[in-house]
């Protein structure tokens, strides 16, 4: 895996704190999401993200994102504030589901995508081509997204996160609704990514595909990094991220 | 947040200083009184003040247009000065309304005046509306021509009454009521061409509730 | 500015490819065209009631129109999150608000312009066009749509639902046309809670500064109206209500 050890982190978290609140009726209710996060991606490495639902991982990428602000603690990317011009010229985003405007076809949604992400119009027209093509979408790329099945929005999704050449990637389920040949592709497409250069921040409930591409995997339990598992501990054994992560989990969900 | 601060002062000065010309003749009374007034509200509302004129022009109309039950025969024709029609009491009020809603448009004012004056037989009611008019509306030539027509027909001068009207008449925007009074008042005095050209004008006319009125015109005033 | 425009094109585009702007066009000249019945009964000025009646069908499906966008526009995109994937480009908040108004504002001017001209070759059939005053009147409907687009926005944001947004919109606008008559009625009564109102007035949109069609006639025409400050007023009000949406939407989270 590719790796940069002098730059520096692709994206920080120093004991980061969400509360959601609600209020009705005078009533405030708060849910805390995160509970004193610290996480660190690298620069040039792939990063998973395994939890259980609602444990938080959805809440870690939108903080990077600046479309959710941290109750308390520190967020960084590549050294500058989440959210910032700066920071988001560098980061591509693939949400858990993906929505697009049904009335456009994937070409013109890219172009759209890409020209707010700083691309011009000679830049657009060498990229969205490959783009299309590296996620298989050139035989449909003049359709209407309306018309659309689940796995193609999300090989789209993909195609507009990747498209301005980030150098961090924030993927969220990225190969939910994908056929088997699809996930075969979509591996081989985000390994060639962070061989580029690209860093990877994964979150996914698919264990096997995090174990074949992470270099590090972060638990998350509760809002908090409950264990973070490099490589090494579960390479060569098959089954063992697996074996790992309900180890860590389980006691958090008193032992069900 | 000191620009959007800065734009809403401005905005504010903006909203008081600029003053659209008023619709309310000075020391006019707010009257709530009349039919249509709530339909005539919600057209205010929605800023159609112009419309709401229009259509109680055209209910103006039709009320006109419709025969009163103890009438005999039309009353659309000229009399003379001594046949005082007693029927169509709401002819005043309603032009009165429309003035309110319109100031700016004269043609109900004339309709008005030439329906009071010349068919009704109350020069008194048509030379108050011209009043109100002119108050709005002072040099409007048209009202000022009607001051004097409506003047000298009360005094039973047709001649000069007729003179006076001309220059009205020749303007646009005269109903064509009132041209079609005109043309009458002319063929009465003999004047057979000017009353001609009246005539064939409102066969060209819009109104087509006249054009009957102006055929059998034409024709009586070929024969001889 | 970029990204604004960017925007602005695709809300545009949005809104004539669903098919939004066209419909709103043939319903508005199919409305028109009935108002010629009304100028059938008006004798003599029949081209006058058919240039009113067509100016308000116009004004009306036009605001409307652009509340209904401004409305729906930034409620759609925040329930089906077609806005994350928006909000984590480069793209400022302000940026895209703006481009989102100007979109809708945009779309709505669209079909005004398209229904001001079927009415205005209805108007030559007639043999009674007058340019002056269609222009004048189609002027203060296009000021009128924009600041409405500015005040719907605002309101779209601090409301939960299109309906409410919407409900609350018609009000402000029929207020709007009420400005001078509440001033005057305050100034009348002189009571302690009447001058409450006219601050009142402040926040309204005055829109009978805009309402240059029920004064086309007025002495001198459109040419003494204050066209300038009118449309000055305009842009400053629908700033003010982008300004205070940015406010708000700066601390969403989403």
């Amino acid at each position: 895996m590719g790796g940069a050890l002098n730059q520096p982190a692709a994206l920080r978290y120093s004991a980061v704190v969400k509360d959601y609140e609600k209020s009705h009726l005078g009533r405030v209710t708060r849910t805390r999401a995160l509970d004193g996060l610290d996480l660190e991606v690298r620069a040039g490495e792939i990063y998973g993200l395994l939890g259980l639902n609602g444990n938080g991982k959805t809440t870690t990428m939108k903080l990077a994102l600046g479309l959710l602000r941290p109750s308390a603690g520190e967020i960084s990317v590549f050294g500058r504030l989440p959210g910032s011009a700066e920071s988001l010229c560098d980061v591509g985003y693939l949400p858990e589901l993906p929505y697009f405007y049904p009335y456009l076809s994937p070409r013109e949604a890219l172009r759209f995508y890409g020209a707010l992400s700083g691309l011009v119009s000679e830049d657009l027209d060498g990229l969205v081509g490959p783009a299309l093509e590296k996620v298989g979408l050139t035989a449909a790329a003049d359709r209407k997204i309306g018309e659309f099945s689940k796995g193609m929005l999300q090989r789209l999704g993909l195609a507009q996160a990747i498209l301005h050449r980030p150098r961090l990637v924030l993927l969220d389920e990225p190969v939910s609704g994908l056929d088997p040949l699809a996930v075969h592709d979509v591996r081989g497409l985000l390994r060639a990514l962070n061989e580029e250069g690209c860093s990877l921040l994964m979150a996914s409930h698919s264990i096997s595909d995090v174990e074949r591409l992470c270099a590090r995997v972060g638990i998350l339990v509760n809002g908090r990094l409950a264990r973070v598992v490099e490589q090494a501990e579960w390479a060569g054994e098959s089954g063992q991220l697996e074996r790992i992560f309900v180890e860590t989990v389980r006691p958090a969900r008193g032992g069900r | 947040m000191k620009a959007a601060l800065a734009a809403a002062l401005a905005a504010a000065a903006l909203n008081l200083s600029l003053c659209p010309p008023p619709l309310l003749a000075p020391g006019a009374a707010v009257s709530l009184a009349g039919d249509g007034v709530v339909t005539n509200a919600a057209f205010w509302s929605l800023g159609m003040r112009r419309l709401a004129a229009d259509l109680a022009f055209i209910r103006l109309l039709v009320y006109y247009g419709t025969h009163e039950d103890d009438e005999e025969g039309g009353h659309h024709g000229y009399d003379g000065p001594d046949r005082k029609h007693d029927g169509y009491p709401e002819v005043m009020p309603r032009v009165r309304r429309i003035m309110a809603m319109d100031p700016f448009w004269s043609h109900p004012v004339m309709y008005g005046v030439g329906a009071l004056a010349f068919n009704l037989e109350r020069p008194d009611e048509a030379l108050a509306l011209l009043e109100e008019a002119l108050a709005r509306r002072p040099g409007d030539a048209q009202l000022i021509s009607l001051v004097a027509a409506v003047g000298f027909h009360r005094g039973g001068d047709l001649a000069q009454a007729v003179d006076r009207m001309m220059p009205a008449i020749d303007l646009p925007g005269t109903p064509t009521m009132l041209r079609n009074m005109a043309a009458y008042m002319n063929e009465r005095l003999g004047r057979r061409e000017t009353a001609l050209r009246l005539y064939r004008e409102i066969l060209q006319s819009r109104d087509s509730n006249y054009h009957d009125s102006a055929r059998r015109g034409i024709q009586r005033v070929s024969v001889f | 500015m970029r990204n604004a425009a960017l925007l602005a094109a695709n809300t545009w585009r949005e809104l004539t490819r669903t098919r939004f702007v066209p419909l709103i066009v043939l319903f508005g000249a199919v409305l028109i065209y009935l108002g010629m019945l009304l100028g059938v009964l008006a004798g003599d000025v029949e081209d006058r009631v058919l240039l009113d009646v067509g100016m308000a069908v116009i004004e009306l499906m036009t605001c409307s129109a652009v509340a209904y966008c401004a409305a729906t526009g930034l409620l759609q995109e925040m329930e089906q999150k077609t806005l994350y994937l928006i909000l984590s480009r480069p793209v400022g908040r302000p940026a895209y608000l703006v481009g989102r108004f100007l979109g809708a504002f945009s779309a709505a001017a669209t079909a005004a312009v398209a229904m001001t001209a079927a009415l205005a070759v209805m108007l030559l059939c007639k043999g009674g066009l007058e340019a002056g005053p269609l222009l004048l009147s189609l002027w203060g409907v296009l000021l009128k749509a924009f600041v409405t687009a500015g005040a719907a926005t605002f309101l779209a944001l601090i409301s939960t639902s299109v309906l409410s947004a919407m409900t609350m919109t018609g009000i402000v606008w029929v207020l709007g046309h009420f400005v001078g008559e509440i001033r005057f009625l305050a100034q009348r009564t002189g009571s302690a809670s009447a001058v409450l109102l006219v601050p009142v007035t402040w926040l309204l949109p005055n829109f009978s500064l805009l309402n240059y069609r029920d004064r086309l006639h007025a002495a001198g025409g459109g040419l003494s109206e204050p066209l300038l400050a009118g449309m000055l007023y305009a842009v400053l009000y629908a700033a003010v209500c982008m300004g205070l949406t940015s406010a708000v939407f700066r601390r969403k989270e989403f």
